[in-house]
């Protein structure tokens, strides 16, 4: 899993996407993935009540589980869901770009996702770093901001610093806000200013990258285990953590896993356009 | 405290000599955008996933921002181009102002 990358991708993808496309639905699909479902991968606790997956990775990314908010189908059903009920094509089409971010973006842990699923349950997986979720909140903040996964968080926060335009207000009037009713929306119904938007806005860049900083010089100045648990920028790393392995699986087997998964996914894609989305996006605006 | 002077909205339409007041009042909210980062990278590192979630994170941003910048443009003596209006008072165009 990423930690910071998610927030700050949606900046980039808004820049460079030329259709009409709501960053609003782009950050929200970015989201959606884990909105839902992240808590009971590291457990949580209300008194006597708690909830904790007994296999945090099977339930993060397998089937069963809730794996399948990792896979394309599922961006595509909720960005067909908002479509219904919002009649927008910039949030069908934000949705769908943001969700896929996340999708591909999860691929670098040692777990990875099932890109094409329910066509298959094939996870995908490059393993740059470890999937440590099963460490806890503080093990996996340790593991992630001892790996590549802090650096490439950290490579998320440069890009956008070096495209820093896509921060600025003459982006956010001229390009951002025009494209999504939702501001409008905003400032009317609750009387959010032009400041607050631009907050809201840069908001969510200012955070992933507060984050990557603040939990890589937790890891490197705070954590109680920084003896134990050091700086390890192997491909898959660290190799301190007790990480779930990439599975050891034949290249046949995933051939022949992604020729199925990617034609059913086709087969879902064009009976959503011919069986919803085609009515409701010629209604959409 | 008396309020400091606003500027013209007819020079912020026209992009006249109060877009020196607009980009200063940009400067300073610059100011406090860092400020925010600064304080969430500080108080994140003892404060951990209590600061730093997906909720907390970006409201405490939203918040530092909305917040603060109007208090910081009055320390600093700088109109604040984007204070709301009461709706007798005429609205200052201040996108056309931009540099």
């Amino acid at each position: 899993m990423s930690w910071a990358a998610h927030e700050l991708e949606t900046y980039v993808l808004r820049k460079h996407t030329t259709a009409k496309v709501s960053w609003l639905g782009i950050i929200f699909g970015a989201w959606v993935s884990d909105m839902f479902t992240k808590l009971p991968v590291y457990g949580w606790k209300i008194g006597s009540f708690s909830l904790k997956a007994s296999v945090p990775y099977k339930y993060h990314r397998g089937w069963p589980g809730v794996g399948f908010t990792h896979s394309l189908s599922f961006g595509l059903i909720v960005a067909s869901v908002v479509l219904v009920l919002a009649r927008n094509r910039a949030w069908f089409v934000g949705i769908i770009i943001g969700q896929a971010s996340h999708v591909f973006t999860d691929l670098g842990d040692s777990v990875g996702t099932m890109v094409f699923f329910p066509g298959t349950t094939q996870r995908y997986t490059v393993g740059t770093w470890a999937y440590a979720a099963q460490q806890g909140r503080y093990g996996d903040a340790a593991a992630y901001y001892s790996s590549l996964g802090g650096a490439w968080d950290l490579l998320w926060v440069l890009i956008v610093l070096a495209g820093w335009k896509v921060l600025s207000r003459r982006f956010f009037l001229d390009h951002v806000r025009p494209a999504d009713p939702a501001w409008d929306w905003m400032a009317r119904r609750f009387g959010v200013t032009q400041r607050g938007q631009l907050a809201l806005y840069r908001a969510f860049f200012i955070y992933g990258a507060s984050r990557a900083l603040s939990w890589t010089l937790w890891a490197r100045l705070r954590n109680p285990r920084r003896g134990q648990e050091t700086l390890d920028l192997t491909w898959g790393g660290p190799d301190w953590v007790n990480k779930v392995p990439r599975a050891n699986e034949a290249w046949t087997m995933v051939l022949r896993n992604t020729a199925v998964g990617a034609a059913v996914f086709t087969v879902l894609v064009l009976l959503a356009w011919r069986l919803v989305v085609r009515r409701y996006w010629l209604r959409a605006t | 405290m008396t309020e400091p002077a606003r500027p013209d909205p007819s020079a912020l339409e026209t992009g006249g000599s109060d877009r020196a007041v607009v980009r200063r009042a940009h400067r300073v909210e610059l100011a406090v955008y860092v400020f925010a980062a600064a304080s969430l990278v500080v108080l994140g590192m003892f404060l951990t996933s209590k600061i730093l979630n997906w909720i907390i994170g970006p409201v405490y941003v939203i918040a530092v921002v909305t917040l603060v910048t109007p208090l910081a443009l009055r320390l600093a003596g700088v109109p604040d181009p984007y204070r709301r209006r009461k709706a007798s008072e005429e609205p200052v165009r201040v996108e056309e102002a931009r540099p």
